[in-house]
C-alpha cells in the first residue's frame, strides 16, 4: 500500500479555522466537568450529561479542524476521521437507551473507537500547530486543547486495557459509585501532569508499559509545544523587525 | 477610558507588580502562625495579609480588560473584591464556632473572587505592550495566585461535603485550609507526595482541572512571557 505525503497544510486553512480553537478548547474540558455529574441510573439529565459532553466535543472537533488531505491508498483519512466521529456520538448514546446490557466486547470496541478518535484529533491538533505562521491566544488554546486530547484519549485507552483484562491497574479506594472510566482518566491526568499521587498504579507489566508511554508523551508534547510556539513566534517578530528597519 | 491605552495604562502599574509578588507570598509564610482560637496576632495574620493582597488587587486590576458585548465583567471586580475585603474578617472575629449559614456564601465569593483574579492577571500579562522584569514578577505572582485559588477552592469541595479529599495526617494546630493549600502547591508543583488525596469524583475532577491549568499556565504562559522578554532585551540593546 502505498502511502500518500500529506501535503502541507496551509496557513490560510488554519487562520479560517482559528476564530473556533478558543471554544473548542471548552468543550475538550467538558467530559472532566461532567464526570462527577454523571450516573448511568440517575435522573435523565445525569445519564444524558457524559452523551451529551461527548457529542458537543465530536462536533466541535470535526467543526474546528482542516480537513485531512493525507490518503491511505486510495481511502481518504478525512473520510475515516468524520466517520469514526459520527459513530462515536451514535454509540455513545447506546447505554442510555439500552441500559448496561450491551455485549461486553462490543462495550471494549466502541471505547476503543473513540480512543481513536480522540487520537487522531490529538495528531491534527499537533499537524496544525506545525503548520501556523503566527502564535496568537487562538493558537495557544488549540495547544492547551491538544494536552486535554491526549489525557483524554489515554483514560479511555486505559479503560479499555482495565475492561480487557481487570489486572492491568490497581485501582486503590475508589469513591462510591465513581465510574471505572472516570477514575482511569483521574489517573491518566495525575500521570499526564508528572503528579504521580500513586492512589491508581499500573499492576501488570502491559499497564506499567501504558504509564511510561502516557508520560513520555506528555513530556515530549509540552517540550515539543513549547520549543514549536517559541521559535515560531520569535521569527515572527524578527521578521517584523526586518520589515521595520528595510 | 478607552482600551486602546491598555498597554499604556498597564506600563505605568509596573511598580506596582513587585508588590503584588511579595503580597502573594504574604499568606503562605504567615499560615503556619495563624490559629483561629489562640491570640489577637495568630487570628490576625492571616486576614491581614490578604488584605493587603486584595488592596494591591484593586489597584492593578483594569476594569476594561475583557468586553462582553458592550458588558464590561471586570466593572464588578472592585465591588466583590471590598467586599471579600470585609467578609474574610468574619473567621477571625468569631473563631472556630460561628454559624455554617455564615460559611456557605463567604467561601463562595472568595472562591469568585480568587477565580476572577486569576483570569484577570491571564488577561492582564496577555495585554502588556512590553515585557519587562516587573511583568515577569506579575507572571510568578500569577502562579502563586493560582495555587491560592486552588487552595480556596479545595476548602470550600471540603467545607461542602466533609470527606472530599482525604487529609491524611493533618499536623496539630494546622488549619483546613492551610492543609489544602499545601496539597494545591504539591500539585502545582507536580509532586504529588500523596498524604492528601482526592476521595470523590468532584475532588478527582478538581484536581484534573488544577493539574492541567498549572501545566499550561507555566509552559504556555511563562513560555512566551520568557521569549517576549528576550525581544524586548535585545531591541532595547
Amino acid at each position: 500500500m502505498r502511502v500518500r505525503v500529506p501535503l502541507k497544510l496551509s496557513a490560510q486553512a488554519i487562520r479560517a479555522k482559528e476564530s473556533h480553537f478558543p471554544m473548542f478548547l471548552l468543550t475538550a474540558l467538558l467530559p472532566i466537568v461532567v464526570f462527577p455529574l454523571a450516573r448511568l441510573d440517575g435522573v435523565l439529565l445525569q445519564r444524558m450529561a457524559l452523551p451529551l459532553s461527548v457529542t458537543l466535543l465530536v462536533l466541535e472537533s470535526l467543526r474546528a479542524m482542516p480537513a485531512w488531505v493525507a490518503q491511505l491508498g486510495p481511502i481518504h483519512i478525512n473520510g475515516i476521521y468524520r466517520s469514526l466521529g459520527l459513530f462515536s456520538v451514535v454509540a455513545v448514546w447506546i447505554p442510555l437507551l439500552q441500559g448496561q446490557k450491551l455485549p461486553f466486547t462490543l462495550q471494549i470496541i466502541l471505547l476503543g473507537l473513540r480512543a481513536v478518535f480522540y487520537l487522531l484529533t490529538a495528531i491534527r491538533i499537533v499537524q496544525v500547530l506545525a503548520n501556523c505562521e503566527r502564535v496568537s491566544g487562538k493558537t495557544l488554546s488549540l495547544g492547551a486543547a491538544g494536552y486535554v486530547h491526549l489525557g483524554l484519549t489515554a483514560g479511555l485507552l486505559a479503560t479499555v486495557l482495565q475492561m480487557a483484562d481487570p489486572d492491568s491497574f490497581n485501582l486503590g479506594a475508589v469513591p462510591v459509585q465513581e465510574s471505572l472510566a472516570a477514575r482511569l482518566s483521574y489517573f491518566s491526568f495525575v500521570t499526564l501532569g508528572s503528579l504521580g499521587y500513586g492512589d491508581v498504579v499500573p499492576a501488570s507489566p502491559i499497564g506499567e508499559s501504558f504509564a511510561v508511554l502516557l508520560s513520555l508523551s506528555s513530556t515530549l508534547y509540552l517540550s515539543l509545544l513549547i520549543g514549536l510556539l517559541l521559535s515560531r513566534f520569535i521569527s515572527a517578530r524578527e521578521d517584523e523587525i526586518q520589515e521595520s528597519t528595510q | 477610558m478607552s482600551s486602546s491605552s491598555l498597554p499604556l495604562r498597564l506600563q505605568k502599574l509596573e511598580p506596582w507588580f513587585y508588590q503584588f509578588l511579595l503580597a502573594t507570598l504574604l499568606p503562605l509564610l504567615v499560615m503556619p502562625f495563624t490559629n483561629l482560637d489562640g491570640n489577637l496576632i495568630q487570628r490576625v495574620l492571616l486576614p491581614l495579609s490578604t488584605l493587603w493582597m486584595v488592596l494591591v488587587l484593586v489597584r492593578i486590576v483594569p476594569t476594561d480588560l475583557l468586553f462582553i458585548g458592550r458588558w464590561k465583567p471586570f466593572g464588578l471586580y472592585r465591588p466583590l473584591a471590598l467586599l471579600c475585603a470585609v467578609l474574610m474578617w468574619l473567621p477571625s472575629a468569631l473563631g472556630h464556632h460561628h454559624a455554617v449559614v455564615f460559611h456557605w456564601p463567604v467561601l463562595l465569593m472568595m472562591c469568585g473572587f480568587y477565580l476572577f483574579t486569576a483570569v484577570g492577571i491571564v488577561l492582564m500579562l496577555g495585554k502588556v505592550g512590553r515585557v519587562n522584569e516587573p511583568v515577569l514578577c506579575l507572571g510568578a505572582a500569577g502562579y502563586i495566585h493560582l495555587g491560592l485559588t486552588g487552595g480556596q477552592l479545595a476548602t470550600a469541595l471540603e467545607v461542602l461535603q466533609p470527606g472530599t479529599f482525604s487529609l491524611g495526617l493533618m499536623l496539630p494546630g494546622e488549619e483546613l485550609v492551610e492543609r489544602l493549600s499545601y496539597f494545591s502547591f504539591v500539585t502545582l508543583g507536580t509532586q504529588g507526595y500523596g498524604d492528601v488525596l482526592p476521595s470523590t469524583a468532584m475532588a478527582e475532577s478538581f484536581v484534573v482541572l488544577l493539574s492541567v491549568s498549572a501545566t499550561l499556565y507555566v509552559t504556555l504562559m511563562i513560555g512566551l512571557l520568557v521569549s517576549r522578554y528576550l525581544q524586548t532585551r535585545e531591541s532595547r540593546a
